[in-house]
């Protein structure tokens, strides 16, 4: 897995470079928006991570040039907090996530790791953990063939877990992506939903499927 | 006292108006009632004047009559002639019917006072006073208000006229003519009840409503920039009040209102920007403390690892450190309670002591400092504060200047005061960002500095501007930058 890290803050580039270097990633670093573009569009990458902020061509700026050059890349932006137009912008300009400045590296990584699922995982209408099947084309939710009956944001939330089967989703990326919201306390909201379907999906079942990853978030797993 | 600005204006608007008007009554109550009297008079002396002449004339034809049967000469004297008394009393019958008379009645009076002959009108109790008769022999006319008891508890009032009526220089008789008081009294009733009763009624209610009208269409415009000014919040700070179309105080009010709004409008805009200018330079720092924190957490290191690692983070530690500082120090030149702490400062000498320790830096990029003087300038000068507006200024130049360039400083002396500039031959700033670079936070290019914060300016103008002093800038991309410092040899502060 190669990815490509666009940021000025040298500083920055570094950590994030050793902290994925670590965890097994090949990691290219730019320093300016020159520099990204060059190694954008002449070598293959698997995500890259583009600030906001950078000299000479800015992210938003370089986002939309290498879109409309048809780079598939999951690009995911790094923004100002305060910012909120940057990340419209971002995903307008046709980045696939965003983090926020200062962001939790376990947050960066998950992130990460879902782009890459989606980058491999085939667009199928089905997906199975299991014996859980949830099909997207009826919207229905079968465990061991019964149907389960989930209201819309419980099928919404499963929907997402299920996508991202296998790898830890952080609470934030649960409501940035779910309910498109991004407040710390709306987190709570979050557990309530994933008891709610814990209710509906483990409960009396020999393997239990969603799990709580301390610290981190949950995974959908078997 | 009235709270209300529109009762006020009603009750002084009534006020005014109850006074002009009740002056105005006054006067013409007076100036009706002495004309209508004056008039009576008038009336009552050509009266009195015709019966005169009218009974002289009959006496004449009379007398022309016994003459011409052989009367005696002297008994055409009308005083004390029965005669005469015998014509004028008939004349009085005959003649006091007339419709010309009128309700004036006539009495016909011996020069002793002795009734002659009286017309059927006069009122029985009308006689003519004692001592008046001396008077009258002296005086042509004689007016006089006679107040006659009539009958039990019943007055009548009379303007009387006496004349006397001469025959050589001696009265004949008198004749007195009198006019009930009454018509005049009703007209001026009438009068009064307009002008002290109705006027005053009708103008207090006129006034009240024509006040509360001319309030409220003064007030109108005031109630509509009420209306504007309670919808302006904080989130709407762009709304105006629309100035009215007159050109007065309220006018003036909403101008001076709106320019009020504008100036807390920029401020406010330029208070949210410095929030997000500083949080913006807290991020970078924060997102790598954290992002170095969390890495090296993930599993154990070495020594030398938490090492450089700690040493990295000291390093972020101390930027968030000189941010704030730097912020502090804006803040207090902001701040005008805390003045400066002036003391007589010799510029050439400061200049010498910042010099030292510059020079360090410069010489590590082989920058060589060239200072001239002129003159030695002492001037009251807070020493601390204009020394690091100095520093920043030269480390300024040290930074953006190439390896090996130079830096010269020069101070002397001119009417304003001393002149200090720092040119230096760097990189130089590009024109269309020269009147930006003072601002807080700006900054030509994050990249090429991106130690500092892009404070560094802003201080030192916020130092040099507290002083009373100014700061320019002139700066060629091909040539480097020269700042130009004035600073006034006497000391007042600007605020
Ligand atoms: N002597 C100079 N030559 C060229 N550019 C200059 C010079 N002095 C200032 N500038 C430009 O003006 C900008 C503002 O200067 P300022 O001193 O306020 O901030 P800074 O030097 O970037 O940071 P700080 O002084 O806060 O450490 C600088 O970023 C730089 O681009
Ligand atoms: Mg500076």
């Amino acid at each position: 897995m190669r990815i490509l890290v666009i940021e000025d803050e040298k500083k920055v580039a570094e950590f994030i470079g050793n902290g994925l270097a670590e965890e097994g990633y090949a990691v290219d670093a730019a320093h300016d928006g020159e520099q990204g573009y060059f190694l954008a569009s002449t070598s293959e990458y698997d995500v890259i991570l583009l600030d906001v902020m950078l000299p000479k061509i800015d992210g938003i700026t370089l986002c939309t040039k290498l879109r409309a050059e048809d780079c598939q890349t999951p690009i995911l932006m790094l923004t100002a907090k305060d910012a909120v137009k940057d990340k419209v912008r971002g995903l307008d300009a046709g980045a696939d996530d965003y983090v926020t400045k200062p962001f939790a590296f376990e947050e960066l990584l998950a992130r990460i790791r879902s782009l890459l699922r989606k980058k491999y995982l085939h667009q199928g209408t089905r997906f199975q953990v299991d014996d859980l099947v949830l099909d997207t084309a009826t919207h229905t939710v079968t465990r061991a063939g019964a149907v389960i009956p989930l209201s819309v944001k419980e099928y919404a939330l499963l929907e997402y877990l299920m996508g991202n089967a296998g790898s830890v989703v952080t609470r934030a990326m649960i409501s940035e992506h779910v309910w498109d919201i991004n407040f710390d306390t709306f987190t709570n909201v979050i557990d309530v939903y994933i008891s709610y379907l814990r209710n509906k999906i483990d409960k009396g079942q020999k393997t239990r499927l969603i799990h709580t990853v301390r610290g981190r978030g949950y995974v959908l797993k078997s | 006292m009235i709270k209300s600005i529109r009762l006020r204006f009603i009750f002084w608007y009534t006020l005014i108006l109850a006074v002009t008007f009740s002056a105005f009554a006054f006067v013409l109550y007076f100036h009706v009632s002495t004309s209508l009297k004056n008039e009576l008079d008038d009336v009552l002396l050509t009266k009195a004047e015709g019966i005169a002449r009218s009974i002289n004339t009959y006496w004449d034809t009379e007398k022309m009559d016994a003459l011409r049967h052989g009367a005696r000469k002297n008994v055409f004297s009308k005083i004390n002639n029965s005669n005469f008394l015998k014509i004028a009393g008939r004349w009085v019958e005959e003649r006091s019917n007339d419709a010309e008379l009128m309700d004036i009645s006539v009495q016909i009076y011996k020069p002793d006072g002795k009734l002659i002959a009286s017309s059927p009108n006069a009122p029985p109790e009308l006689n003519i006073s004692e001592k008046i008769l001396p008077v009258l022999v002296t005086r042509k006319t004689f007016y006089e208000d006679r107040h006659i008891p009539v009958a039990q508890d019943a007055f009548l009032d009379l303007r009387v006229l006496q004349i006397p009526v001469l025959e050589n220089g001696k009265a004949a008789y008198i004749v007195q003519v009198a006019a009930p008081l009454e018509s005049i009294w009703t007209a001026l009733q009438g009068l009064k009840f307009i002008l002290f009763l109705l006027l005053p009624v009708t103008v207090v209610l006129a006034s009240m409503f024509a006040g509360e009208f001319l309030a409220s269409i003064t007030l109108k415009p005031l109630k509509a920039m009420i209306g504007t000014a309670r919808q302006i919040t904080a989130e709407n700070m762009s709304l105006r009040i629309p100035p009215p179309e007159t050109k007065d105080e309220i006018r003036q009010l909403a101008e001076t209102f709106n320019d009020m709004l504008e100036k807390i409008h920029r401020v406010l805009i330029s208070q949210k920007q410095f929030i997000q200018d500083v949080s913006h330079e807290l991020r970078t720092p924060l997102t790598i403390m954290r992002g170095e924190l969390e890495v090296a957490l993930k599993r154990p290191r070495s020594p030398e690892e938490y090492g450089a690692i700690l040493q990295s983070n000291l390093d972020e530690v101390m930027k968030i450190a000189k941010l704030l500082e730097e912020l502090l120090a804006l803040a207090r030149l902001d701040n005008s309670t805390t003045g400066l702490t002036r003391e007589p400062t010799n510029i050439t000498t400061l200049m010498r002591d910042i010099l030292d320790d510059m020079g360090i830096l410069a010489r590590q990029k082989g920058i060589g400092i060239e200072f001239t003087f002129r003159d030695e300038i002492t001037a009251p000068l807070d020493r601390d504060k204009i020394m690091r507006a100095f520093i920043n200024l030269l480390d300024n130049a040290i930074k953006y200047t190439h390896d090996n360039g130079k830096i010269a400083v020069d101070v002397r002396r001119d009417d304003s005061g001393a002149i200090i500039t720092v040119s230096d031959t760097g990189i130089g700033i590009p024109e269309p960002d020269l009147p930006r670079i003072f601002d807080r936070f700006y900054q030509v290019d994050k990249s090429r500095s991106s130690a500092g914060f892009g404070l560094g300016l802003s201080i030192a103008k916020a130092i040099i501007d507290a002083h009373g002093g100014s700061i320019r800038v002139a700066s060629d991309q091909s040539q480097g930058t020269t700042f130009l410092i004035s600073l006034p040899m006497e000391g007042h502060n600007p605020r």
